[in-house]
């Protein structure tokens, strides 16, 4: 009859304690799941941040002094770039789709390089998306070895690229012999991993 | 029965730490969600002034026809917009309304990228004794206030008149979060011998994100009077206690308020 205080129902120092073992390990399991939560957290974050910056200085050494003479000044300071950790292609275009447009204050910024990108599918997109001067030298900078397959629409949704646009002032040849002028333009960063 | 007793404060013991444990898990979890806010303004914010520094620079030396009809591209003679400001404050100390109209499109063409979500104010202001504006723009969101400014508004633009740079400071905390970038630039003015003397002043480029002028938050906050259409720029007076441009502090003396005239299109 002494069947509730025989010791029949132990089972030993460890087996007594199964019970609570479920929520230590339940609590091991949130505990570690957290972490691993907050490490990756930390982890994309700091690669955001990262890109961020390298935009910012990619912008930075293009821009200089923000006022662009020629092809060949532009060259130079797409030399200057020291970014490997990122892909990126950088280029000076005109404020509209339209050239004609972008000295016109009434007409709204309309800039797409999603829509340039598909229009380009996929060939000589770098003439595409920036301004070729008048002996046709496109003002782009960029560390892709093939932009036509490396740059595409993909990139800038799938690949969240960082897109930073920047004012800029490039003189240009007017037609005739009237001269240069300097010109209102921009200076456009995509820079994606 | 002493079993029983150590198996039951083994259990408690056990949720007491899955307790815990869930605690510091979430403090985790909303930490690191919280993480790099400060470094994210941080860039963004350093974003704004490069692009607001590239923008002043753009619009001042873009070059502008000197016969303001002719087209940038077929004009005979161009010049960098900060001389043609130069040449026309050097006449009688102010600019003309054609020259404000070339400075005001100059900055609606350098800020084209971001015009669409933000506003922006750009002035020009001479630092030397007594300093006084030369220059005041505003490009503001409005909304239908019919709507309750809940629908998609369009910009405005004003110029604009200021007693001293406390009622341009004030209008710009009411915004918000703001970002100014400012630049020093040489002026000249006629002296009474017809020599002309050098003035330091400066243009400052604020930008913020875009928030409508006749919403509740500006009407509320009197930091800025938009005048009627019938009322000129010029008849705003400052020091007159029945003007609304007066804005009395307690003790009744005229604080002054920005106050805006709407460009007609």
């Amino acid at each position: 009859m002494p069947a509730f205080n025989s010791p029949k129902g132990f089972i030993g120092p460890i087996g007594d304690d199964l019970p609570s073992l479920i929520p230590i390990v339940f609590a091991l399991a949130v505990f570690f799941s957290a972490f691993n939560v907050a490490l990756e957290n930390f982890d994309s974050k700091n690669i955001g941040f990262s890109d961020d910056l390298d935009a910012l200085k990619i912008a930075r050494v293009l821009r200089s002094n923000g006022y662009i003479v020629n092809y060949e000044n532009f060259q130079q300071l797409c030399n200057l770039v020291e970014v490997r950790s990122v892909n990126y292609a950088a280029g000076i275009a005109e404020l509209n789709s339209n050239p004609e447009d972008s000295l016109d204050p009434s007409k709204p910024y309309d800039y797409s390089i999603e829509g340039i990108l598909d229009s380009a599918g996929g060939s000589d997109v770098l003439a595409k998306l920036f301004y070729k001067d008048d002996s046709g030298k496109v003002f782009s900078c960029t560390n892709l070895k093939e932009p036509d397959t490396g740059l595409s629409s993909d990139v800038i949704v799938g690949k969240k690229a960082i897109i930073r646009v920047y004012p800029v002032i490039v003189e240009k040849q007017r037609a005739g012999d009237l001269g240069l002028i300097s010109s209102p333009m921009q200076l456009v960063v995509i820079v994606w991993r | 029965m002493a079993l029983n007793s150590r198996g039951q404060a083994a259990v408690t013991d056990a949720l007491f730490l899955l307790v815990v444990v869930g605690i510091l898990s979430s403090s985790l979890v909303y930490f690191s969600i919280q993480y790099g806010s400060t470094i994210n303004r941080y860039v963004s914010n350093q974003y704004i002034v490069d692009f607001e520094n590239s923008a002043l620079k753009t619009m001042l030396y873009s070059s502008v026809p000197r016969d303001f009809s002719a087209s940038l591209y077929d004009a005979q003679q161009v010049d960098y917009l900060l001389a043609i400001v130069k040449e026309d404050y050097l006449g009688d100390s102010k600019l003309d309304l054609s020259t404000m109209t070339v400075l005001r499109n100059s900055s609606k063409i350098a800020v084209k990228p971001l015009a669409s979500n933000f506003d922006y104010l750009v002035f020009i202001q001479t630092v030397e004794s007594p300093s006084e504006f030369v220059y005041i723009y505003l490009n503001s969101s409005t909304c239908d206030i019919d709507s309750g400014c809940s629908g998609t508004g369009g910009k405005s633009e004003y110029y604009c008149k200021a007693k001293d740079f406390e009622n341009v400071q004030s209008f710009l905390e009411s915004v918000g979060y703001f970002s100014p970038v400012v630049s020093g630039i040489k002026l000249s003015k006629a002296t009474s011998t017809n020599d002309t003397e050098p003035l330091s002043a400066i243009i400052e480029l604020a930008m913020w994100v875009g928030s409508p002028l006749n919403s509740e938050k500006f009407l509320l906050q009197k930091t800025i009077y938009l005048l009627p259409d019938t009322d000129s720029l010029d008849n705003v007076k400052f020091n007159d206690s029945a003007s609304p441009a007066c804005n009395p502090d307690s003790s009744g003396q005229c604080r002054g308020i920005l106050a805006c005239k709407k460009i007609e299109p």
